[in-house]
């Protein structure tokens, strides 16, 4: 075991493609991978707009169909072990910063004009237990999805990263 | 987003016509690292592709060929992928339903009085030196735009397109015949904001125009 950790250290410099760098990023050196029976959920949101839970299908099968592997020589094909060993993500709940106002859709956010739509998120992946994301908006839920999809690797049919726990707050660096 | 730029933009000149399907592609790629305006050079100097209700003659005589255009269904079709909910069939009603998906605001850019020598073909009264040669000295470039660029650029090639022609701003048949098309355009796009260009002008092709000329002694601007 201890082997093992070791193993997964050297490789960390390696281990994340997230583009752009979110503002706030902290990451762990745990490997978790997805659960087979993985899902995205809503918490406390009465009215999730449609195109809302576009996204979230995209999401889904963006993680399942992206197939990129960790850029290492071997692909991290002498990882198989740990991976397979690692603890497994139940889900990814979404919840809303503010859950009793009106959640307008992405499309609505994203045509309101220059800097009136939040676009903050933040994001956790921990060691045990589900992932969170949290936005006050739609389209900060979207932003927030796009990093989720970045944060994994693909091996033999397994959805992983090195780096749990991961924490991100995110927010666009410049205001108009 | 770590995006740097709340307003982060990605501008297509694009009046040759890419594909439509080319233009989703680009905006799934905008989506992944959360670009959020996407500017749309639609028109240009060489190609008129839009299709505008009510100005449907400038696309037809002005882009590159009957195939090589956007039409108000390909508007909508981008604009809600970067967009998303379906809109009725009954364009362009409803456009405010557009919604964009993608969280991309589409930003149209017709560019005026520059980059308009395309409206030439359906519309030769509205355009001064349309296609005049030598096209080095009608065309329009940033080669003048200020005396501190031109002597930098006494050492470089000037950066001018043909062909020339530029709408006439001095007509007021021009001017109108302009603000209504922008109008017509502005109502294809569910965004609030609208870009008019005026960029790259070319003094010489205004002064070598007689009507624009004459338009602007009668206004006693000369």
């Amino acid at each position: 075991m201890k082997f093992s950790l070791l193993h997964v250290a050297f490789y960390l410099p390696a281990a994340l493609a997230i583009w752009p760098r979110p503002r706030n990023l902290t990451t762990g050196d745990t490997p978790i991978r997805l659960a087979s029976d993985f899902s995205i959920k809503f918490s406390h949101i009465p009215k999730i707009p449609q195109d809302l839970s576009d996204a979230v299908s995209r999401t889904m099968k963006f993680l399942t169909t992206d197939q990129l592997q960790i850029l290492l020589p071997d692909r991290g094909a002498s990882l198989s072990n740990i991976i397979r060993s690692a603890r497994t993500l139940p889900s990814l709940t979404i919840s809303l910063s503010n859950p009793s106002s009106q959640l307008k859709s992405i499309s609505e956010d994203a045509v309101a004009g220059l800097g009136v739509t939040d676009e903050s998120y933040t994001l956790l992946v921990p060691n045990t237990g589900g992932a969170i994301l949290n936005a006050k908006t739609a389209l900060g839920l979207l932003r927030g999805l796009a990093t989720f999809e970045q944060l994994w690797f693909y091996l033999d049919r397994m959805i992983y990263t090195l780096q749990a726990p991961i924490q991100i707050e995110d927010s666009p660096v410049y205001v108009n | 987003m770590a995006n740097p730029f709340r307003h982060s933009n990605l501008c297509s000149s694009n009046a040759p016509s890419f594909p439509v399907s080319n233009i989703k592609r680009t905006l799934d790629a905008m989506s992944w690292v959360k670009i959020n305006h996407f500017h749309w050079h639609v028109v240009d100097s060489q190609s008129f592709a839009l299709v505008i209700p009510g100005f449907e003659e400038l696309a037809q005589e002005g882009a590159y060929s009957a195939e090589q255009v956007y039409t108000p269904m390909d508007v909508e079709d981008i604009v809600s992928y970067a967009a998303s909910v379906c809109l009725s069939s009954t364009f362009p009603s409803n456009l405010s339903l557009i919604l964009s998906q993608r969280g991309i605001d589409v930003m149209v850019e017709i560019d005026t009085p520059g980059h308009s020598s395309a409206i030439f073909r359906s519309h030769p009264e509205h355009i001064a030196c349309p296609e005049a040669t030598p096209w080095a000295q009608f065309a329009g470039g940033t080669f003048q735009s200020s005396k501190r660029m031109s002597l930098v650029l006494l050492h470089t090639p000037p950066n001018i397109e043909p062909p020339a022609g530029q709408l006439r701003l001095a007509s007021s048949s021009t001017t109108n015949f302009t603000a209504n098309m922008i109008q017509a355009v502005s109502s294809m796009f569910p965004s609030k904001l609208f870009n008019t260009g005026g960029d790259e002008i070319n003094i010489n092709c205004y002064v070598e125009d007689k009507s624009t000329q004459e338009d602007l002694g009668e206004s006693c601007l000369v």
